[in-house]
């Protein structure tokens, strides 16, 4: 199989579906060799074009293209075999019948024998084209035959080429072809036989009948000569003979032409024709042949070869160290009373009880709050600032650019983070993490409200880190 | 001239080369999780609810039949914009009215964009390269007044800016203040996103805003949609073959057993039990390869999978209970649930086709079952097989995870709320009208020991068969729960 007019679209088609069928057979057998892709995805290509290109890339690596040569070679050979079979079972077919007539050649009778079964699978193969088939029988049957083959991937390669033919309804016109040239081999065995035997042996011809009247042998070699005389074949007019009149030479060569022109008209000619149809509808459905692109691993290949997005190429790298601010140790005197800041803050939200006045509780949100906080806080130079902070909201470099500025303006600053009532809860990790990074002792982040409000009213207790400062000093 | 030149290059831009989003916002709003989800990768770059994650500019491509249409790129937060902006009014001439983009040129190349607003320099250098940009916004977080600075240093660039708010689909959204603030500036075409759950038709809308603000790129824009539709109906009725395939292979799946002997039959439901899960198995991971998940990043989902691995084992009562599928009390109950048991009545379940495949085939597998049910017959031995009930589970189960998979944004990394209703739904639905429909497995025992890519015509027409219904009972794509 896979030899007459393998078009190369059709044996690409075939190795990707082969492809397709080791992957399955195999569990994931493609799973590596997604890894190493040929650059198959050329802008304009339709998506059966990029998968036939993956597939011929992957086949050529894995040699599987040399391995369907090798069935396809192997397949041409099966058909040879087949139909040189054909010729000699045709040959001797024909001989032995005419060996058996002992040189008195009944022509209804052989040429029926001839002709017969010819005729009737050939009434067979049109019906079976009637009846809509996918040839799923014979597919099996053949696919049941070529499992059997030995080699490497042999067995895939059937699979592949059954399943391609049967959904692309190839596979009818793959076994037409088949037996037509099968049987016209057959035929031009009975052929060559019948010259042979005609040129080399003396025969005499005869038309006979026990039960039917003369003329329906009559009627049935005029039927027969019909089609030989407008194709301008045969012009004479033949006698019917029988058994008892001998012949002149002149009619026997007569006859035996004649019975050849039949065999070759009736046998040769409706078989070539055939195939011809066989042939031409094949190319046809090949033309139009195609993968079923909806199938999973389809699917997968064409994710692969035809991405709809490539992974992410890093234009701009990451710097290798980014400048982030540092809680400076305080230097000076400090002498303002304590203060406190809401740092981005909900103006709605309500701290209560803190003992300060008024004037000392001041939000900061904007550039211009921000900046007269600053200065504010370079005036007073507070003993003691408690910011809050919304830990709802992400931390960021400018809040801590800001907290460390604030920080080198007062002796003790403490951060208190405040949860919000639902929501990002877990971003107050997130907030110690960085704050404590960035140089604030742990004891100075506070998550509790009421700690960071007695932290505020405790008496003048020098933080940890002025401690340690003290200490170098 | 200059004007004729400009124009010259937006035409080149609008037929050739891809349009360039910038993906910008502030820190820790999800720019990257955006990414993952607009890409379907969920390896893309690094997520974490940590401020300044992304340090670095990657770009993505988006293509349409090979073609890239669309370049993302992802860009680090910015944290200080207040500062920022404080910088550029500084370094303005005073008094002046000067247009935007030469400010920015003008910060871009001074001292500090190279140290103190090196991340901010990133941001804004690329968006001096691109066609448009994304706002990304936390839509949990308050509008606080750096938020407002920083849109404003952003509108500096001279490129559409279109707001996308993240994240809306949470219980706490400040979504009217946000869109209060961003109609303050101008800004009222808001793209309403959430990266985790993003909405069923998320895509369309968001590039279809996109198409109506930058015109000259519509073309493009709505083929990647039309792509992206096209793309899902694909996904969507592959994994409905991979399902189908996997029903029509338990199905057919049998075993003769000497019911007399208690060890056979167990042997015998071990063995089925063990193939049925494999073959489950092998279809989940599939589908997660169809739907571009990685085993080990689907762990904590509404999708009850550990390393890509149901938790419940479709044997297990419970689990079909769950579902509200009742197994009915089968006569190998000692043995195993889920399998139910036929007598092999002189011929009535070998089915006529079985009996012609065989003969008429060739098929060895087909003679070998057809001779093994002639054996069984003869001893009078029992067929086991997997219940009805237990592929109506594995096909509801199956197919909610594909669903599940269709809605899952790429950024999804919490849990998020346990759906069992449209597991519920599907097997309820599916309780009469599947079994019919893998009758002729049943008679097809050979089907289930073909290797996966060996179909005959009959069992890939069942298979079609089944995908097709399964399709019919899943919710429409677009479609909202």
């Amino acid at each position: 199989m896979g030899s007459e007019t393998n078009g190369r679209g059709f044996t690409a088609l075939w190795l990707a579906e082969t492809l397709r069928v080791i992957n399955s057979a195999k569990g994931d057998w493609l799973g590596e060799k997604f890894a190493d892709r040929a650059e198959v995805a050329t802008p304009g290509n339709t998506p059966q074009q990029v998968v036939i290109k993956w597939s011929l890339s992957v086949a050529e690596s894995d040699a599987l293209r040399q391995d369907q040569l090798r069935w396809q070679r192997r397949g041409v050979l099966f058909l040879m075999i087949g139909m040189f079979l054909s010729l000699v079972a045709g040959f001797s077919g024909a001989m032995a019948l005419l060996d058996s007539q002992q040189g008195v050649v009944n022509i209804p009778w052989s040429l029926s024998a001839i002709l017969g079964i010819h005729f009737l699978m050939l009434f067979i193969w049109v019906l079976s084209l009637l009846v809509r088939s996918d040839g799923a029988w014979s597919g099996r049957f053949l696919l049941a035959m070529m499992s059997r083959l030995r080699g490497h991937h042999a067995a895939e390669l059937a699979q592949g080429f059954v399943s391609l033919s049967q959904r692309n309804r190839v596979m009818p016109w793959w076994l037409g072809t088949v037996s037509q040239l099968v049987w016209l081999a057959g035929l031009l065995g009975s052929v060559l036989a019948l010259l042979t035997a005609f040129s080399f042996q003396y025969y005499s011809f005869s038309w006979e009948t026990t039960l039917l009247p003369a003329s329906v042998l009559q009627w049935l070699q005029e039927s027969l000569s019909w089609l030989p005389q407008v194709l301008g074949l045969s012009s004479d007019t033949l006698t019917l003979a029988d058994t008892g009149t001998a012949l002149a030479d002149d009619d026997r060569r007569a006859w035996a032409s004649w019975m050849i022109i039949v065999v070759v008209i009736y046998g040769l000619l409706p078989r070539a024709l055939a195939l011809v149809i066989c042939l031409l509808c094949l190319a046809l459905r090949i033309r139009f042949a195609r993968l079923d692109l909806n199938h999973p691993f389809w699917q997968r290949v064409l994710e692969h070869c035809l991405p709809k997005s490539t992974a992410g190429h890093i234009t701009d790298p990451a710097p290798e160290s980014l400048t982030t601010a540092r809680f400076p140790k305080p230097e000076g005197v400090f002498e303002g009373p304590a203060a406190v800041v809401r740092f981005e803050l909900d103006t709605t939200y309500r701290i209560d009880n803190l003992p300060l006045e008024k004037g000392r509780i001041r939000e900061v949100d904007t550039r211009v709050e921000r900046e007269q906080e600053l200065a504010w806080l370079k005036t007073t130079r507070p003993e003691k600032l408690l910011v809050f902070c919304d830990s709802g909201n992400s931390p960021d470099r400018g809040t801590l650019r800001w907290l460390t500025k604030a920080g080198q303006y007062t002796a003790a600053l403490c951060v208190c983070l405040i949860s919000p009532d639902s929501g990002q809860r877990n971003r107050q990790a997130v907030w110690q993490q960085l704050l404590t990074d960035a140089g604030l002792p742990a004891d100075q982040i506070m998550t509790d409200r009421h700690q960071a409000q007695q932290w505020l009213t405790s008496g003048n207790r020098p933080s940890a880190w002025q401690r340690e400062g003290l200490g170098n000093v | 001239m200059s004007e004729q030149r400009q124009s010259a290059s937006l035409s080149n831009k609008a037929s050739g080369s891809p349009l360039r989003l910038a993906i910008v916002g502030h820190t820790n709003t999800g720019k990257t999780s955006l990414m993952r989800t607009l890409t379907r990768d969920a390896r893309f770059g690094e997520v974490a609810d940590l401020p300044g994650t992304t340090r670095h500019v990657e770009c993505a491509r988006l293509f349409v039949q090979g073609r890239a249409v669309l370049e993302l790129y992802d860009t680090p937060g910015i944290e200080e914009p207040i500062e920022l902006l404080a910088l550029i009014d500084e370094q303005s001439t005073s008094g002046s009215r000067e247009p935007g983009p030469q400010r920015i040129d003008r910060f871009l190349a001074s001292e500090p964009a190279a140290y103190q607003f090196e991340q901010e320099a990133k941001v804004l250098r690329q968006m001096r390269q691109c066609d448009a940009a994304l706002f990304v916004i936390d839509a949990r977080d308050t509008v606080l007044a750096k938020h407002r600075d920083e849109l404003a240093v952003l509108n500096l660039c001279g490129i559409p800016l279109m707001p996308l708010l993240n994240f809306v689909a949470d219980d706490i959204s400040h979504e009217a203040d946000w869109r209060e603030a961003m109609a303050g500036l101008g800004l009222h075409a808001i793209i309403r996103f959430d990266t985790v759950v993003p909405p069923s038709d998320g895509e369309r809308l968001l590039y279809g805003k996109m198409a109506t603000l930058l015109d000259s790129h519509a073309h493009e824009l709505n083929a990647l949609v039309a792509s992206h539709e096209e793309d899902a109906r694909q996904r969507r009725s592959a994994a409905m073959t991979q399902i189908a395939a996997m029903l029509v292979r338990c199905a057919a799946l049998r075993r003769i057993v000497d019911v007399q002997s208690e060890s056979d039959l167990e042997k015998a439901a071990r063995t089925l039990n063990t193939l049925v899960r494999d073959w489950e198995q092998r279809c989940v991971s599939q589908l997660l390869s169809l739907y571009r998940f990685y085993p080990d990043e689907i762990a904590s989902s509404q999708i009850p999978l550990v390393n890509g691995r149901w938790q419940s084992d479709i044997f297990d009562p419970d689990t079909l209970q769950d579902m509200g599928i009742r197994i009915g009390g089968g006569a190998a109950a000692g043995a195993a649930a889920g399998l139910g048991v036929d007598a092999l009545f002189g011929g009535l379940t070998l089915g006529a086709a079985a009996a012609t495949g065989a003969l008429l085939g060739g098929g060895w597998q087909t003679f070998r079952h057809f001779g093994e049910q002639l054996k069984g017959q003869l001893t009078g031995a029992k067929q086991l097989r997997i219940d009805d009930n237990i592929l109506q589970g594995l096909a509801a189960r199956e197919c909610a995870l594909a669903r599940a998979l269709e809605r899952r944004g790429h950024a999804a990394r919490t849990q998020a709320s346990t759906d069992g209703r449209l597991e519920d739904e599907l097997s309820g639905a599916m309780q009469t009208s599947l079994s019919p429909l893998l009758k002729a497995a049943r008679r097809h025992p050979e089907w289930a020991y073909q290797k996966e890519g060996w179909e005959s015509s009959g069992f890939t027409s069942t298979v079609e068969q089944v995908a097709q219904y399964l399709a019919q009972q899943m919710p429409g794509l677009n479609e909202s729960r």
